[in-house]
């Protein structure tokens, strides 16, 4: 299976404070739902801004979809996107006016058709006209992913993709995200605090603790590894530096 | 719900237009925002109205007051305007940066495949709109009121014009730089540095009223050779090519820079702390 993302050896330090990264490797592969986990300060914000490109690493290089992010940044991100629901949209704009912006950002071809089927899909075409600042947290969430999917991304980045949404509507997006993956042999990297949710829906796991690369696996093979009996178990052991 | 359905792959969109396609999302964003955001809207028209009956009151009383006349005082309507081309030339330059600051918005800016001379051009037809929308009653105004027409000026207006445009352009991008470099901490510096230049221009006395030790300061700002081109008009019925010249001369310079810094600010960043910090 080839390679959608290839880290090698990148190190940043900011200008005040430890090492985020260091000298942290990992591949991703094609068609692969990844999680990227650690606890708070663990360099899980400092590896997905360079993944975008950013953030520059102190040195190391990253490869995206076969692109150098430090020299061609632009021609991997057209096809790839990335939601956090860190990230606003302009509060002012009606929905269907941030999809038309962003649309014309990444040159989406039938502009008006894809935002009328990601309205749909996503269960908000009711809300078009509606500024995205009067939107509730559940309602920005599925706007904010229709955003990240309007180019029909080969590669997804997510921070936190269910963060302060309730129960029903986390399991929905979920299984919306893997339906997308499936159905567009996508390739997913999400960072999550959100445990179950990596079980059920990662096929890899990276975990960093302090901006290393402690280990990797299926949820499977780590919950073997460290004979526990599920993935929060697994975080914490390795959070704690306790396995 | 139902699933993601598949729709015809994408097929890519030759370069230029996928530039221009870029660029043209960029100013529907921010007419999109003027539209449903009517306080800007009145904003950009409120202040170059407020500056131009202010000027166009003062240049009615000494007129009415003053007997020796050497310039005609509706000199000071027409400074006016030109001088707001300068200073909301170079806000509306910087506001659109502003703007995605002020609604944490930046993030999905930059991690768009806009590049960032397509961000540059973008922030420029953005100043040419917002311009045009606030100067175009202000010059109706002038014409209806004080019975001052900017287009007794002639041909070199136009000369005027693009000059101060593009003033407005590299001021904007200078100030940005610190926006993109040091963050929203920088806010009330950037207002203050678009102000700090006036003094220097002469926008409403010639150079001679300047100290002569600040003359090489005021001579190798643009505008400056602007204001005291257009008073050669009024006053001697001549048009100086020496300023004009000094003046397309000296913007170009400033204009090159001002972008070469801008993207160098742009670099420098994403080196250090990162283009945006999501994770607030």
């Amino acid at each position: 299976m080839s390679i959608a993302i290839r880290v090698e050896a990148i190190s940043k330090t900011y200008r005040s404070g430890p090492p985020a990264l260091q000298n942290l490797s990992f591949n991703v592969r094609h068609g692969t739902i990844t999680a990227l986990l650690g606890g708070n300060g663990a360099g899980k914000t400092t590896t997905l801004s360079i993944l975008l490109g950013v953030l520059l690493p102190d040195a190391g290089t990253v490869t995206v979809l076969g692109h150098n992010m430090a020299h061609a940044r632009e021609q991997a991100l057209k096809r790839m996107n990335f939601s956090s629901p860190y990230i606003e949209l302009p509060n002012r704009l009606t929905i269907e006016q941030n999809l038309r912006v962003f649309g014309m950002y990444y040159n989406v071809n039938n502009l008006a058709d894809r935002i009328t089927e990601l309205a749909q899909q996503l269960d908000f075409a009711h809300l078009l006209k509606r500024p995205y600042g009067q939107l509730s947290a559940g309602q920005k969430t599925r706007v904010t992913i229709a955003k990240s999917l309007l180019n029909k991304p080969e590669l997804l980045l997510l921070d936190e993709p269910t963060a302060s949404l309730d129960p029903d509507t986390a399991d929905w997006v979920r299984s919306f995200l893997m339906d997308y993956q499936k159905q567009h042999k996508a390739t997913i990297l999400l960072a999550s605090h959100n445990m179950p949710e990596v079980e059920r829906m990662c096929d890899d796991v990276l975990m960093l603790r302090t901006g290393v690369l402690v280990d990797q696996g299926t949820p499977h093979e780590l919950i073997n590894r460290y004979g526990r009996q599920t993935m929060e178990e697994v975080f914490l052991a390795i959070a704690r530096h306790a396995a | 719900m139902p699933s993601p359905a598949t729709l015809p792959e994408h097929t890519p969109t030759p370069a230029l237009s996928a530039s221009l396609q870029r660029i043209g999302g960029m100013v529907l964003r921010y007419l999109y925002l003027l539209k449903n955001s009517w306080p800007r809207f009145i904003e950009a028209l409120f202040w170059p109205f407020l500056n131009l009956i202010m000027w166009g009151l003062l240049s009615k009383f000494l007129s009415e007051t003053t007997q020796s006349i050497a310039l005609p005082f509706s000199f000071l309507i027409g400074a006016a305007i030109l001088w707001e081309i300068v200073l909301r030339g170079s806000m509306a330059t910087m506001m659109p940066l502003l703007e995605e600051v002020w609604s944490r918005t930046l993030g999905n800016l930059f991690i768009s495949p806009l590049r960032p001379y397509e961000f540059v051009l973008g922030l420029m037809t953005i100043s040419i709109i917002r311009l045009v929308t606030a100067l175009i009653p202000c010059v109706i105004i002038a014409w209806m009121f004080f019975d001052y027409r900017v287009w007794d000026l002639g041909a070199p207006l136009i000369f005027f014009v693009a000059n101060l445009i593009i003033t407005g352009w590299w001021m904007g991008l200078m100030v940005s730089c610190l926006l993109v470099r040091y963050g929203q901490a920088v806010e009330w510096i950037m207002w203050m540095v678009v102000f700090i230049i006036q003094p220097f221009v002469c926008v409403f006395y010639p150079l001679e009223t300047l100290p002569a030790f600040l003359h090489p300061i005021s001579l190798a700002l643009p505008p400056t050779h602007v204001f005291e081109g257009m008073r050669d008009i009024l006053l001697n019925q001549q048009v100086n090519a020496t300023h004009m010249l000094a003046a397309f001369g000296l913007n170009i310079v400033y204009l090159a820079a001002a972008i070469a810094f801008f993207l160098r600010s742009l670099y420098v960043t994403r080196r250090g702390q990162g283009l945006f910090s999501y994770a607030e």
